[in-house]
């Protein structure tokens, strides 16, 4: 009986686990999932935003998340997808935010900055991770003068 | 033994993550996404709760490590941790990675596993079969994750 008891009990277990994926759509959820990331093909085009420094002819640095909320990768973009869904206004404040940040930074690479910008850009994965960095599109969000 | 060493890694897990968490008080209504047990929410809750909730969850995990009155705190533990790290994945992005931790500490909280290393031993014995249980729960629910995982993509890849 116990034995019995123990069998039902890992079925259970196992159809709640693998239940999921076999869905139809597969659903993904938290703690069980069809683990989208593998089961779902992915464009290989995606857009992010980036917020880079910038020196009078020099290359463009792209700012850590720390520059724009914290070290948080998430949820910097959050706060630069809030900012774009807020508009024009909360874009220039983000950006006024940042660029007091990188004018009190203690950074080498970020002394002779004098510009920050925020693009909403365009990248192919596959390109990108094969060397080919460039942005296949990009759009210009907003800038201003880094604050010393 | 088994659940004082998963509760370690979540009193670490979540002592790590202590203060990201309590960030989500102040995300904006129209990014929340519920999942999960959190789905029975309409909107954000007030930011005091999730403040309690974080701390509450943090210190249960304290409590669940030491196997202090494991039947009634270990399975509150483990619903605080589900809604804490559900409330976490409800705002557009699931954390797949905290899966299996939160499905190792449901069925430890469940099954008796505060016989030997617990801050008050029950007088009774259990058979090393009965302990056994929630470990082989636990090892099958870590192979189906993976198998679901590896299905996906090779289902995928063709």
């Amino acid at each position: 009986m116990r034995l019995l008891l123990a069998l039902v009990l890992h079925a259970l277990v196992a159809i709640l686990v693998v239940a999921p994926a076999f869905r139809d759509p597969p659903r993904d959820d938290f703690p069980l999932s069809n683990y989208p990331m593998f089961s779902e093909r992915k464009d290989p085009r995606v857009t992010i935003q980036q917020v880079v420094a910038r020196a009078p002819g020099g290359p463009e640095v792209v700012l850590p998340p720390r520059f724009v909320a914290n070290e948080e990768v998430m949820q910097a973009a959050a706060t630069i997808r809030r900012a774009m869904s807020a508009g024009p206004a909360a874009l220039s404040q983000l950006c006024s935010e940042v660029s007091e940040r990188v004018g009190r930074a203690d950074d080498p690479e970020l002394g002779l900055a004098t510009q920050v910008e925020i693009y909403s850009r365009r990248f192919h994965a596959v390109k990108y991770f094969s060397g080919d960095t460039s942005p296949e599109h990009e759009e210009t969000l907003a800038r201003c003068q880094v604050a010393r | 033994m088994l659940r004082g060493l998963v509760g370690l890694f979540a009193l670490i897990y979540l002592s790590i993550r202590f203060v990201h968490l309590l960030r989500y008080r102040d995300f904006p209504a129209s990014q929340f996404a519920p999942i999960g047990v959190v789905s029975v929410l309409q909107g954000p809750l007030p930011a005091w709760l999730v403040v309690s909730l974080v701390v509450l969850t943090w210190g249960l995990s304290i409590t669940f490590m030491l196997g202090v009155w494991h039947r009634l705190l270990s399975p509150l533990f483990a619903f605080a941790l589900l809604w804490t790290l559900t409330y976490r994945s409800s705002w557009g992005m699931i954390f797949h990675t905290e899966n299996l931790l939160v499905i190792h500490v449901l069925v430890l909280a469940l099954a008796p596993s505060a016989d030997t290393f617990a801050w008050r031993k029950p007088a009774l014995t259990r058979s090393a079969w009965t302990h056994g249980l929630a470990i082989r729960l636990m090892c099958l629910v870590t192979v189906l994750a993976y198998f679901v995982a590896g299905w996906a993509k090779l289902r995928n890849a063709g």
